[in-house]
């Protein structure tokens, strides 16, 4: 019973780290309407980025600074070479062009800083700890209570400020946004760079748990099932769905691996989101849509 | 609501001789023409493949161009369509090599089918979590579970010598020849079903399905019959790919990539269009060759692979977002533009009528 | 006024019932759009559905094509009542409606759109199409004459290769009546088809209307807006306020009634 317990706590942390991901996803989805395949390499650039800056010597803040600043510029260029090209298009043909900008992303990532592993230390140990009887990784923890304050900041963000209105009424309806005066280029500005915030987060705790290596820009892949299963417009929807992939996930690998074979991990959430698909078209928490004919 | 970038339509053509004849003319010249040339290089590296890509992008392009319904597991299907066709050979008696390829379509049109049920639920955007799905479960299924390779570690499958009703095929020209034949006449097929109710039924689908349930279209069969269709088509392409092109492959040779690299080539060459996928499967597959050589003439032999990799993706990935913004008919609508009369193959008239002003 | 070719209806067939709805009535989300609508159109009739925006018109459309599910009440074609029918069952019945909002699609040509009205009347099945044998020709060739005739009706024939998003607003209403057309209906649901046309186009579209009736004996309820075209082209006029039917009868009668004429002024809170 314990070893159920702890797989299924540590499975569940690690769907955490799921859900920040995915958190990234949701803003984008808010502001934009477009599932953003390029957060994946969004956060392999800025974990890249802040790790090589870290390693020629530049202290903590500066390389975060710096990183979040290039974000930020990335962010610009999007939303004028992208964005504001394809605004008349529909959901698909911009998910097919963050496909690309995921390319880019990614090719550019490595021919600026090479494709060899990196090691990250965030100066979180990741040594056992013993919670209510559970033995459970410190880091794992640590990753949570991190993505929590995220959370607690963005909803802050959005809930409390004008910028937080703004972004949720684009949200809703990016024409009457534009015609009470909200500026959209403005908004999706800064909504990616939030984005961009939240992946270099992500890109840390990650880098720290598995190295800076490529693999990061395949996470965004773990994402999606935590999207389809959260709903795509709410952040704590996808909290609640990480939590479960990451705990079905590990629970899966640990007591179905040894009958049906290694890997599950690999296709299990995807399968658990195809189901809860079926039964639950919009997610858990997301937005039911209306057609007017 | 269209829900992809403005596709083409396969429309009545107005000149039904032209494109005939324009088809036949291509075929010849495919027949004819690399024989005459006769550079075993050009058969099996760059020929074969774009052959092949093709048939697969005008598998997706059914589903997704036509259809409407986006699908991120071209390479499963593929690599259903490779392993059945290899079993098929293999454990089957009475299945030579041809038999066994379109068996192989059929087994990879079941799982098609399969995966292909959830849209009936599910519309639009979270319809991919099928297909990946089924991009993520496959590969892992075909090298978790030896029977599918024969017993191979890590599931690799090596292809037969290639025959056809006693003639030897197995070289350069004649693996070309027979995926020549495959495809022209499944590319011939798919035509003709593009052209008739069922292809307008698809299009209807992805255009406006209320209207389509309006006019008595039955939704459901219309996408489980593209899924088919189009997993039928992508399976017999991943037959090919391991039958005559690599002779060797791999359920690793079909990953996510694999199925964008697909995706590149409907995008790129046009979605909604037949000639589009001929064309974009050859940008895909001459694109990288052409950027090697590119990178080898400005820096020499220490060119580093990783680099060309990498500038390789940074180029599809611009290209792909350029098209998307400013050519979303594709390469095909290029190439209509540079044509010195319009041949009209492909697409209705996009000019109003003299005198009105275009509908905004 | 027997013309050799006219499906007119004759003397018995009037009274029989083509749609008819039974104490229909619906809400969403708390707001009742529809209550205890209740209506009988006969065949060969051309009811108008008129009434204040918001009344509730589309709606009850939509209930009779099966878009939507009434809360209460039921819905019957040719006097047999559908338990809650799909679009797809309402159309096998002969039943065909446009939308306000065009129910056209944009990615394929005039002729292609008007094509697909012909898909319930497909009697050859796929594989033949795949293989062009001489049967799929056939039907093939038979439905583009068919499609050609609907277009031609609406004077659309020179533009059946163009693409339909490039056409006008009011030829795009066109095509969609021409498709309708060529569906062979018994019973025309239209949904504001006059809509955004010059008087030119109106007066074709009001000829293509009558003409359904007159010559195939179709059986038409529209919903319109303007209602000097209502007044001359309809047999009787339902109208509609607030969800509930507050009159039906001749035109003359109608457009005279004084409950209409306050709903439509607003006087009556």
């Amino acid at each position: 019973m314990q070893f159920f317990l702890e797989v299924l706590v540590a499975g569940a942390l690690s769907g955490v780290m799921y859900a920040l991901v995915a958190i990234g996803f949701v803003l984008i989805y808010r502001a934009s309407g477009v599932f953003n395949f390029a957060q994946g390499s969004m956060i392999l650039f800025a974990a890249l980025t802040f790790v090589n800056l870290v390693e020629r010597g530049v202290p903590f803040w500066l390389a975060f600074g710096a990183t979040l600043l290039l974000l930020i510029a990335a962010a610009f260029a999007i939303e004028r070479f992208v964005l504001r090209p394809l605004s008349n298009g529909s959901v698909i043909t911009l998910f097919l062009a963050t496909l690309g900008l995921s390319y880019i992303f990614e090719g550019l990532s490595q021919i600026a800083w090479g494709a060899q592993v990196h090691a990250l230390d965030l100066g979180i140990s990741d040594d056992p700890v013993s919670v209510a009887g559970l033995s459970l990784s410190s880091f794992d923890i640590a990753a949570t209570a991190i993505a929590g304050s995220l959370v607690v900041v963005l909803a802050l963000v959005t809930g409390k400020t004008n910028l937080g209105l703004s972004l949720r009424a684009v949200a809703a309806d990016p024409l009457a946004a534009l015609s009470i005066g909200i500026r959209l280029d403005r908004v999706t500005v800064i909504a990616w760079s939030l984005a961009g915030f939240v992946a270099l987060v992500a890109g840390l705790v990650w880098g720290a748990r598995s190295g800076v290596q490529f693999s990061l820009s395949l996470i965004v892949l773990k994402a999606l099932p935590v999207l389809i299963i959260g709903g795509f417009t709410s952040i704590g929807g996808v909290i609640v769905a990480g939590v479960l992939v990451g705990a079905g996930e590990n629970l899966a690998a640990i007591y179905l691996g040894p009958t049906i074979g290694n890997g599950v991990e690999g296709w299990f959430a995807y399968i658990l989101a195809l189901v809860f698909l079926m039964a639950r078209p919009t997610g858990l928490f997301g937005q039911r849509t209306w057609a007017r004919i | 609501m269209a829900s992809l970038p403005a596709p083409l339509a396969a429309a009545l053509p107005r000149t039904p001789r032209i494109r005939a004849l324009a088809t036949v003319l291509a075929v010849a010249t495919a027949a004819i023409v690399p024989f005459a040339l006769g550079a075993d290089y050009l058969f099996g590296a760059v020929l074969v493949p774009i052959l092949i890509l093709s048939l697969a992008g005008l598998g997706l392009n059914i589903l997704t161009g036509y259809a409407g319904q986006l699908s991120l597991g071209s390479a499963a299907f593929m690599a259903i369509g490779a392993f059945a066709t290899y079993n098929i050979h293999l454990r089957v008696p009475g299945f030579t090599l041809l038999p066994a390829i379109v068996a192989g379509g059929f087994v990879s049109a079941g799982f098609g089918v399969l995966f292909g049920l959830p849209s009936l639920r599910v519309k639009g955007f979270y319809l991919i979590a099928s297909t990946l799905a089924a991009q993520f479960f496959v590969p892992w299924a075909l090298s978790q579970y030896g029977w599918f390779s024969n017993g191979s570690a890590s599931g690799v499958i090596t292809a037969p010598p290639l025959t056809l009703g006693g003639f030897d095929l197995d070289n350069p020209a004649g693996r070309y020849a027979f995926t020549l034949g495959v495809v022209a006449v499944l590319t011939l097929l798919a035509r003709n079903l593009i052209d008739s109710p069922t292809g307008r039924a698809w299009m209807a689908v992805r255009d406006m399905d209320l209207a389509a349930a309006a006019l008595g279209i039955p939704l459901g069969r219309a996408k489980l019959l593209a899924f088919a269709v189009s997993s039928f088509l992508l399976g017999i392409a991943g037959a090919l790919w391991a039958f005559t092109y690599l002779g060797t492959v791999e359920p690793a040779g079909f990953d996510l990539d694999r199925s964008f690299q697909i995706l590149f080539v409907i995008i790129l060459g046009g979605l909604g269009s037949i000639r589009g996928n001929f064309l974009g499967a050859a940008f895909v597959v001459l694109l990288p060759v052409a950027l090697s050589m590119i990178g080898g003439a400005i820096a020499g032999p220490s060119l580093d692979p990783a680099l060309l990799e990498n500038a390789q993706k940074v180029v599809f990935g611009a290209l792909i977002i350029f098209f998307l913004v400013a050519e979303p008919d594709g390469l095909t609508r290029l190439l209509d533009r540079a044509l010195p009369y319009p041949l009209e193959l492909d697409r209705p008239d996009e000019t109003p009528p003299a005198g009105v002003a275009a509908n905004v | 006024m027997n013309a050799p070719h006219s499906h007119a209806p004759q003397g018995d067939d009037r009274s029989r019932s083509a749609i008819a709805l039974h104490d229909i009535s619906l809400s969403f989300g708390g707001l009742d759009v529809l209550r205890e609508v209740s209506l009988n159109v006969r065949h060969g009739e051309i009811v108008g559905l008129i009434g204040p925006n918001g009344a509730g018109k589309s709606s009850l459309l939509n209930v009779m094509s099966g878009f939507y599910r009434a809360d209460r009440g039921g819905v019957s074609i040719d006097g047999a009542r559908l338990d809650r029918p799909r679009p797809q069952r309402v159309a096998r019945a002969g039943v065909v409606r446009t939308f306000q909002n065009l129910g056209l699609f944009g990615g394929m040509s005039v002729l292609d759109n008007v094509l697909t009205g012909r898909a319930l009347h497909g009697k050859v099945a796929w594989p033949h199409y795949l293989l062009r044998t001489r049967a799929a020709r056939n039907e093939d060739h038979h439905n583009r004459a068919l499609a050609l005739d609907a277009l031609a009706s609406l004077d659309l024939q020179d533009h059946a290769d163009t693409l339909v998003s490039a056409l006008p607003y009011g030829a795009q209403k066109r095509v969609e009546l021409a498709r309708a057309l060529a569906m062979t209906p018994r019973t025309l649901l239209l949904d504001e088809p006059l809509a955004g046309m010059n008087l030119d186009e109106k007066q074709e579209m009001v000829a293509a209307i009558r003409a359904a009736r007159d010559i195939r004996g179709a059986t038409v309820v529209l919903i319109e807006h303007d209602i000097g075209v209502v007044l001359t082209l309809a047999d009787r006029l339902v109208v509609l306020d607030r969800g509930r039917v507050i009159a039906v009868g001749p035109p003359a009668t109608v457009a005279a009634d004084s409950a209409v004429i306050a709903a439509y002024l607003g006087t009556r809170h």
